[in-house]
Parts: structure tokens; C-alpha cells; sequence
């Protein structure tokens, strides 16, 4: 069953994937004016550039930021009590903050990034305003973001007893005691949920720790902030945030991969251990970002450099290996949602492969300043976060819809999709691979062609999930009318 | 009453008594002692202090809470961010001499945390542990780079501020000027990231050694030799592109430093000045040359 007759919780999640969505396309469409402008068919001034590169980066993080946080806290509602109020005000706080981050970018010009990295953000050519906006914002965004968590994180703490049941220890450990006793370890979906309550508070701190620093700087010029203490914790909370994002969707295809499979996916030793591993790995994965500071204190870089590879293992042999096994000939009926979950899973393999290479010393030295950096995220992010989110909102659709997606439907829906993003996402790992620098207004060659190429293949990918758009208002209004309380198909007909 | 409620009763109020100790030693510590050390120290007493409050608020809070009290959720996550606030660095200075006042910003301080963690263990029996880790973490970590820029705030107080939370405020004179832009020199070479390549000893970095550099022949990469006197000293921070040292690979000094210390935002130039006084003092060979000349506003 992948819809509850729970009302409110779809409320909740409505509310926050639809915002989250809906904020994603107009991201996309700040991107798309960014490679046309490096293009040389519209181009921006620096200031607009940067200004805008700012926006598109901080507003696409938080945008499918929302869409986990809306996903996973449905799914964990149907396991446990959630106050949906304590959810719709954490949605607003960050909802105020998008706003904050669209008035200091858009109007005050403020482009000191979406790292906005210390001391850049008061060093700029904007008005001193739009950095207090920008940085009040971002505050505003890390409260409702903790506030979450920390009812995430209570959420699994109360139905599954405490941390050590949460963690499922016993189930791994003490196995027979576990069964003779008649306790059940938690479903897999509960696990990215205490990952994202867990390391979601310790990089919510951070980012608070160092927001409010930065906010007091900038009210008092006489504070000064450390380079790179800042940058420690700036990478600190922002690649746990973004690593967060896709570990909070993995909770939609831990649901959503056996409702289109037909087969449960169940909670194992093996997964536990990996998820153990991936919550302390994530944390001190960031680590790559510094390789080039060379004040980094050498241990560090050293710990980057293997939790970068480890990572990659719990993930690769829980979560990706056991959503192939469920498909591998399950019969799997391939509707828009699945097809768009499963291609997500490559988009996550693909940008992961991207981010060890970058994540390699010797790669990093030639890669990290160029735009294979944005590639990796870009194929991590729309490739898979985005892929995800759209997955499970056409499985949540065709559940209810009495209608079905043609093939021909399908087919041009992938092409468009798929055929775009991988162009699009071809332009910046070949420009990578040539050393054309990220974060440049104006490239050096072949950028400028390489954007035409990535323009095409985006605007082709856009055009591809508009369609995709239409066709799910169109499954959308194809609902029965008699399924009062909101039932799925499977409820009514049983 | 059975064994094991006896057990965390006993624990309970263990707990509370020593965390109420501890947090009202850090409360009180300013009316028993005002000489400050440094603003990182100061930053890791409060972190010792919220301690205290943090046990505190465990044995105050509700020994059993089996479902959700969502309103706590608010004061857990704010209260840390107020926290932080307290902890302005570039006041530090001024609470030294409001002993009053510095009582009520550790009162402050100690009262958010056991809001903070108090409220997180209200919401969900276990997440105040957690909490109280987090906020500890979090005053420790400040400890780490969030401080003050010495050069606006000496020219901003008659009386130094890095000065007085360095050891105690003292009226400047003509001797001490150059005594306290040394000790701002040593204070930015750690704070502007000098001391990543820069040995204070005369070890080997990835640049030259500051001890003895000042007053001493340098080679060039041209095979020529130039005396590092101030204007070759001030050269090499704000524009190292312009100097190549032999032994030394070129391109490796960020040359950002001359927005940082230079050009139209310091006009005085303090900092500068600070650094390269902090670099004359390691040297027995400093003199006129290589000293820079004292700001105006400083010979006040």
C-alpha cells in the first residue's frame, strides 16, 4: 500500500513536495538562464551572474531538500504519531527563508554563493542589506530544517524504543533473544529517517553555529571569523545537507520500489549495518572539499579521502544492489513512476562514481576547480534526488488514478527526460574533463560551446518533464470519485 | 519504589547537584576572578558552564514521556542560537569591566542551555542527552575561530580591546603601543592563517621562517640579495608576486592579503603594521628599517 486514508499526512506531504516541486522548476529555469548566458546567446553581467548562480544553487538544495523532508515525514507518520502543525510551521520557517534568499539575490543583488563562504559574503559590490537578508535567510531555513529533524529523530526514538531500537542493535547482534522476545525491527524506512534526525541535527548545529556567527559579523565588523574554521563548518553542514537530501529519498524507494515490484523489501542485518555505517561516513566525507587547503591539518585529509570511498559501499550493497534484486525479475510493470525510480538509481550510481573521482587526490588536483564538481551534484541532484521525487509522485498517482500511461506516452517522456539530462549533464563533465573552471561568468574554450551543447540538452530535458508534468494532471483527474477518504485503488477494491 | 527507580532517582538528583554546581561556579566566576585570558578560553569556560546547566535541565526534566510534546521542539532549537549570541566576541572586552553585567551574560548563557536541553528531553525522553552534546559542541567550537579582529577594535577604543581580554586593561602609552601591536601581530599570524606556512621557530615551511627574517639578507631566485627591511617585508605580504625568494616555489602566497590589510577599507593599515612588528620581534637583527612606522590614531 503506498497511500494512507491518513489526510492530513498527505496534506503535509502535498504541501511540501508540491512547494518543493514547484520551487525545483524555477531553479532549473535560473540554471538554464546561467548556461545560456555562459553560452554567449544572452549574456548576463558578472554581478547578475553571480547574483543568480547564487539563487539557483541555494534555492535547488532546499527545493529537494523539501520534497524529502514532505516524503519521509509521511512515511514515518504512518509508523508513528507526528504533529502536523509542528510540521506546517518548520515548512514555513523555510518557506520564509527561500523567500529572504529570493529578495536578497534577486534584488539586492547579493552573490556571494550559495556556500557563501566566509569572508566572501562582505566583500562584495551589493548593498550591505542583502547580505543580512541572505544570511537571516539561511537561519531561518536551519531552523525549520532542525526542527524537523528533531521531530524526525524523536519520531523513530518513540516507536522503536530509544536509540539502541532505532539502531536496531539487538536485531543484528542478539538475534534469537530479538525474535524469541517478539519484537520486530523497524522497517528499512525508518533508517534514513533516524540518519536524517540524526546527522540533519549535527549539521543543523553547524550551520547555525556558523549562520549566527556570520550574522554577527555582519552586524559587527569587529568579529572576526576564522577562513577556515568557517569553511569547516560550511562544508560540514552543506554536503551533509546534500548527501541528506538523497538518503531521505531512498525512504520513498525502500516504499515505493515494492509497491511497483510486488515484492517486500526487508529489513536485514546487513542493512542496518550499512545504514550504521553510512550515518558516521557522511559526516566526515566533506573532508574532500579542503584537499586544496593546505592549512588543513593532514589527518583530516586523510580521513576525507577513505570515508569518501567507504561511503560509497553501504549505500552501493544495500540500497542500490537490493532495489536491482527487487526488480530483477519481478515483473515489474514499468509505469512512468517506476521507470523514473529506477533511473534515479543511476543517476545516483553515475554521480557517485563522478564524486569518487573528485574525491581522489591526484583527480581532485585537476578536477575540484572545474566543472565536473557541478557535474557529479548535478547528476546526483537532478539525476537522481529530482528522479526520485518525481518517481514517487507518479507512483502516488497512478495508485489512486484509473487511468494508465501509454507506451508511446512513456517512451517520449523518456527520451526527452533522459536523452536531455544526459546532454545536458555531458556538457559539464566534458568540460571538466578539459579544465574549463567552474564558477566563471565568462568560460575559456570549449566552455562557451559546451554550454550551447548542455543548453540544448536542458532545455530538451525541461520539455521532457513538462510533458511528464501534463500527463500526471492528466492521471490526476482520472481519480475515482467514489473513494471517499482519500483510499487507494487496492483499499477500495478490498 | 523499586530498586532500579531508586536507581535513577539517586542518578537523577547526582546529576542535578553536580550540574548545578558547576553551572553556578561558571555563573559566578566573573565576580571572583576578572582576569580574562584569551577569547577562545573564554569560549571553552562557557561550553564548561553549559555542562552544568545541560545536567541540570536532565535531572529537572520529565523522567517518563512516552509521546510527542511538539512544543518543545521550538525552545530546543532556538535556545542554542541565543546562545551563540551571548558569546559575542567583540564584547568580551567590555563585560571584563561590567562585572554586573558579565554576570547576567553567564546567567543568560547558562539558562538557555537548560532551556536547549531541558526542552529537547521534554519533547522525547533521550534526545536532551543529544542535545546537551550538541550545545557543548557547539560553545567548544567556537572556540575554534570566532573571535575578534584586533585592528578595528584598537582603533575604535581608546583603551584596547584585544588588549584587555589579553591580560587586563591598561592606559596606552607611547612604550606599550608597540608592545601591543605585537601581541595583535601574533594574534592575526594565527587568526589570518599565516602560521599554515610560516614557522615562528626558524623550521622549515612551505614559506620562510618569521624568526629572524627581519633585518637579514634574503636570497632572490634571481641570485640577487635584498635586506628585508619594512618595505620589503610589507612588499612580500601585500604583493608576493613581486618578490621570488630562492628555495621558495612562486605563486604558493595567496596575494589576497593586500584586501585584507591594504587599500581603501584600512587606510592605517594597522594590521599590517601589527604583523610586521609581530615579524621584527622575533628577529635580533630588527631596527629602524625594518620596523613599520606607528599609525597616527595609535600615537594619540
Amino acid at each position: 500500500m503506498i497511500i494512507t486514508s491518513d489526510k492530513t499526512g498527505r496534506r503535509v506531504m502535498n504541501l511540501y513536495m508540491g512547494t518543493g516541486l514547484a520551487l525545483t522548476a524555477l531553479m532549473m529555469l535560473a540554471g538554464l538562464m546561467l548556461r545560456v548566458s555562459q553560452a554567449g546567446w544572452m549574456p548576463m553581467s558578472p554581478g547578475q551572474f553571480y547574483a543568480v548562480l547564487t539563487l539557483h544553487g541555494a534555492g535547488l538544495i532546499v527545493a529537494l531538500m523539501m520534497c524529502g523532508m514532505g516524503g519521509l515525514w509521511f512515511l514515518m507518520r504512518r509508523e508513528t504519531s507526528l504533529s502536523a502543525s509542528t510540521a506546517v510551521a518548520a515548512f514555513s520557517l523555510v518557506v520564509a527563508g527561500v523567500a529572504g534568499v529570493l529578495i536578497s539575490t534577486l534584488f539586492g543583488g547579493f552573490a556571494g554563493l550559495y556556500t557563501f563562504l566566509a569572508p566572501l559574503p562582505f566583500h562584495g559590490s551589493w548593498p550591505n542589506w542583502s547580505t543580512g537578508v541572505f544570511l537571516i535567510s539561511m537561519a531561518l531555513i536551519t531552523l525549520g530544517w532542525m526542527a524537523w529533524c528533531l521531530q524526525m529523530l524523536g519520531a523513530v526514538l518513540r516507536a522503536y524504543g530509544g536509540l539502541r531500537g532505532a539502531l536496531a542493535w539487538d536485531f543484528v547482534w542478539h538475534r534469537q533473544a530479538f525474535d524469541a522476545s517478539g519484537r520486530t525491527a523497524p522497517p528499512p524506512q525508518a533508517f534514513p529517517a533516524l540518519m536524517a534526525g540524526f546527522d540533519g541535527m549535527l549539521a543543523g548545529m553547524s550551520a547555525m553555529l556558523l549562520g549566527v556567527a556570520l550574522i554577527v559579523r555582519w552586524m559587527d565588523t569587529r568579529v572576526l571569523i576564522n577562513p577556515l574554521w568557517a569553511k569547516n563548518l560550511t562544508y560540514f553542514f552543506a554536503h551533509t545537507y546534500a548527501n541528506l537530501i538523497i538518503y531521505m529519498l531512498v525512504a520513498l524507494i525502500y516504499v515505493g520500489m515494492p509497491y511497483a515490484t510486488g515484492r517486500k523489501y526487508h529489513t536485514s542485518a546487513v542493512l542496518a549495518v550499512g545504514w550504521w555505517c553510512s550515518m558516521v561516513l557522511t559526516l566526515t566525507n566533506y573532508f574532500h572539499h579542503l584537499y586544496m587547503d593546505f592549512v588543513q591539518p593532514g589527518p583530516f585529509q586523510y580521513l576525507g579521502e577513505l570515508s569518501s570511498y567507504l561511503s560509497a559501499l553501504p549505500v552501493t550493497a544495500v540500497t542500490i544492489f537490493g532495489a536491482l534484486m527487487l526488480v530483477w525479475r519481478s515483473g515489474m510493470k514499468w509505469t512512468l513512476g517506476a521507470i523514473f525510480m529506477y533511473t534515479g538509481l543511476i543517476g545516483w550510481v553515475v554521480g557517485g562514481i563522478g564524486a569518487e573521482i573528485d574525491a581522489t587526490v591526484p583527480f581532485n588536483v585537476h578536477l575540484h576547480n572545474t566543472l565536473w564538481v557541478p557535474a557529479h551534484f548535478h547528476t546526483y541532484l537532478v539525476g537522481g534526488c529530482l528522479l526520485f521525487a518525481i518517481g514517487w509522485v507518479f507512483l502516488c498517482v497512478e495508485s489512486r488514478s484509473q487511468r494508465r500511461t501509454g507506451s508511446l506516452m512513456r517512451w517520449l517522456i523518456s527520451l526527452l527526460t533522459f536523452g536531455g539530462m544526459s546532454v545536458f549533464l555531458m556538457g559539464f563533465y566534458c568540460a571538466g574533463a578539459y579544465g574549463v573552471p567552474r564558477r566563471y561568468s565568462i568560460e575559456p574554450s570549449p566552455g562557451p560551446d559546451l554550454a550551447k551543447i548542455a543548453t540544448i540538452g536542458a532545455t530538451i530535458m525541461m520539455i521532457g518533464f513538462v510533458v511528464a508534468l501534463l500527463e500526471g494532471v492528466r492521471l490526476r483527474f482520472g481519480y475515482p470519485d467514489q473513494t471517499a477518504g482519500g483510499q487507494s485503488v487496492q483499499e477500495a477494491r478490498a | 519504589m523499586t530498586n532500579a527507580t531508586e536507581k535513577v532517582t539517586l542518578m537523577r538528583i547526582v546529576a542535578g547537584v553536580t550540574g548545578a554546581i558547576i553551572a553556578l561556579g561558571g555563573v559566578t566566576a566573573p565576580i571572583f576572578s576578572h582576569d580574562m585570558t584569551t577569547i577562545a578560553v573564554h569560549h571553552l569556560l562557557h561550553a564548561g558552564m553549559a555542562i552544568g546547566a545541560g545536567l541540570l535541565a536532565l535531572s529537572l526534566a520529565p523522567p517518563r514521556n512516552e509521546r510527542e510534546r511538539s512544543f518543545w521542539i521550538w525552545p530546543a532549537v532556538v535556545a542554542p542560537a541565543i546562545g551563540i549570541l551571548l558569546m559575542w566576541p567583540s564584547e568580551y572586552a567590555y563585560l571584563m569591566t561590567h562585572r554586573w553585567l558579565h554576570l547576567l551574560d553567564h546567567l543568560s548563557i547558562a539558562l538557555v542551555t537548560l532551556l536547549a536541553v531541558y526542552a529537547a528531553q521534554a519533547y522525547v525522553r533521550g534526545l536532551g542527552w543529544f542535545m546537551l552534546v550538541l550545545v557543548v559542541a557547539m560553545d567548544a567550537a567556537c572556540a575554534g575561530g570566532y573571535g575578534v579582529s584586533p585592528g578595528p577594535s584598537f582603533l575604535l577604543n581608546p583603551v584596547p580591546r584585544h588588549n584587555a581580554t589579553a591580560s587586563s586593561a591598561r592606559p596606552v602609552n607611547a612604550v606599550k603601543k608597540a608592545i601591543t601591536l605585537h601581541a595583535i601581530g601574533a594574534s592575526l599570524y594565527n587568526t589570518m592563517g599565516c602560521s599554515g606556512c610560516h614557522s615562528v621557530d626558524g623550521s622549515k615551511g612551505v614559506g620562510p621562517s618569521w624568526k629572524d627574517l627581519a633585518g637579514y639578507p634574503q636570497k632572490l631566485s634571481d641570485g640577487k640579495t635584498a635586506i628585508a627591511d619594512y618595505a620589503f617585508l610589507r612588499t612580500m605580504i601585500l604583493d608576493p608576486g613581486k618578490i621570488a625568494l630562492a628555495g621558495y616555489p612562486a605563486g604558493v602566497m595567496p596575494d589576497t592579503y593586500k584586501a585584507m590589510l591594504a587599500g581603501p577599507k584600512h587606510p592605517h593599515e594597522t594590521e599590517l603594521n601589527a604583523i610586521i612588528w609581530y615579524i621584527n620581534s622575533l628577529s635580533n637583527k630588527a631596527g629602524k628599517a625594518s620596523e613599520p612606522t606607528v599609525p597616527d590614531q595609535a600615537a594619540k
